[in-house]
């Protein structure tokens, strides 16, 4: 679905996947989420000033340990390196709070970039959402080793993924958007063994 | 394909990772001052180790950060990584390259019970 850019008046954006349907199976539903705002956040979280500044932005800590996340009202924060963080927004309003940010760091060493057009997110919910990944995913996703909240980048066969896991059976799937038709067709195939 | 463990993300499947050749070898700090010779030596010239090998593994993948790890050239069985900047692990001196540090605590732990 294009929408009106609110960065360039005039100017139609769309999505890499946009106006295809849900893919649907016995157990399984994959759909695109698309427009989420998206940052990259990095600095040093050893750092108070640093710490502190980014905390009377975002309304949290920043995660420090690896593989974990925190959630602020519809904005989710997840650990991506020790220096470096990613944030997904509501759409439309990542603009502001990569602002607020740039703001609430200024003369601290830091690096704010908006990549919300750079990827896109899927979504795989269900009991059978394991299971397809399973299909191409090299981390373990099974309830005893990975968990609601928990992300991490990894791959998905050829396709570089960041990947969390959003409630029990729901998944979220971040990818650039050059790999979203690969990993959509993939996921498309996969779920043919279940369809319904 | 085997693990590679990154210092921060754990073990993680090897296709997660890139390999950036031996560890620790420091570029010359005044390469106009060295013979064509001790330049060939710092570019080409590799202990090409078979058993104990520290080298460079980025996690290209996952966090996207480099790191140092030793691994065993006859298994591919990686004893354990540190960070840039911190010493290397020493492996037991009679280590044959068949389990990792973790797997080696555990049968050590377990051969006390
Ligand atoms: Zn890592």
């Amino acid at each position: 679905m294009a929408k009106a850019s609110s960065l360039y008046p005039g100017i139609t954006i769309d999505t890499p996947l946009s106006g295809r349907n849900p893919i649907q199976a016995d157990g399984l539903v994959v759909t695109e989420l698309p427009f989420l705002g998206k940052i990259t956040l990095r600095g040093d979280a050893a750092d108070p000033a640093f710490a502190a500044a980014v905390k009377s932005v975002l309304g949290t800590d920043l995660p420090t340990q690896p593989m974990t996340s925190q959630r602020v009202g519809n904005t989710r924060v997840f650990w991506k390196a020790f220096d470096e963080w990613l944030i997904w927004t509501p759409e439309d309003a990542e603009q502001k709070l990569g602002a607020d940010l740039n703001a609430a760091l200024t003369g601290l060493r830091k690096s704010v970039v908006d990549v919300s057009d750079y990827y896109t997110i899927l979504r795989i919910d269900g009991p059978r959402s394991r299971d397809l990944l399973a299909k191409g995913c090299v981390i373990d996703l099974h309830p005893r080793a990975f968990h609601p909240g928990q992300a991490t980048g990894t791959g998905f066969h050829h396709a570089t993924i960041f990947i969390t896991q959003t409630d029990s059976d729901v998944f979220d799937i971040m990818v650039r958007w050059s790999f979203a038709d690969y990993l959509w067709n993939y996921f498309a195939d996969g779920a043919r063994e279940w369809a319904a | 394909m085997f693990l590679v463990k990154c210092p921060w993300c754990g073990w993680r499947d090897q296709t997660e990772f890139s390999y950036g050749g031996e560890a620790h070898i420091a570029r010359p700090l005044e390469p106009g001052q060295i013979s064509d010779a001790e330049w060939g030596d710092y570019i080409y010239t590799r202990r090409n180790t078979k058993g104990v090998h520290a080298e460079r593994w980025s996690h290209t993948q996952g966090c996207g950060r480099w790191f140092n790890a030793l691994r065993h050239t006859v298994t591919d069985v990686m004893w354990d990584s540190y960070k840039m900047g911190e010493d290397a692990p020493t492996p037991p001196k009679d280590w044959d390259g068949m389990t990792c540090c973790d797997d080696h605590k555990k049968l050590a732990e377990g051969a006390k019970k």
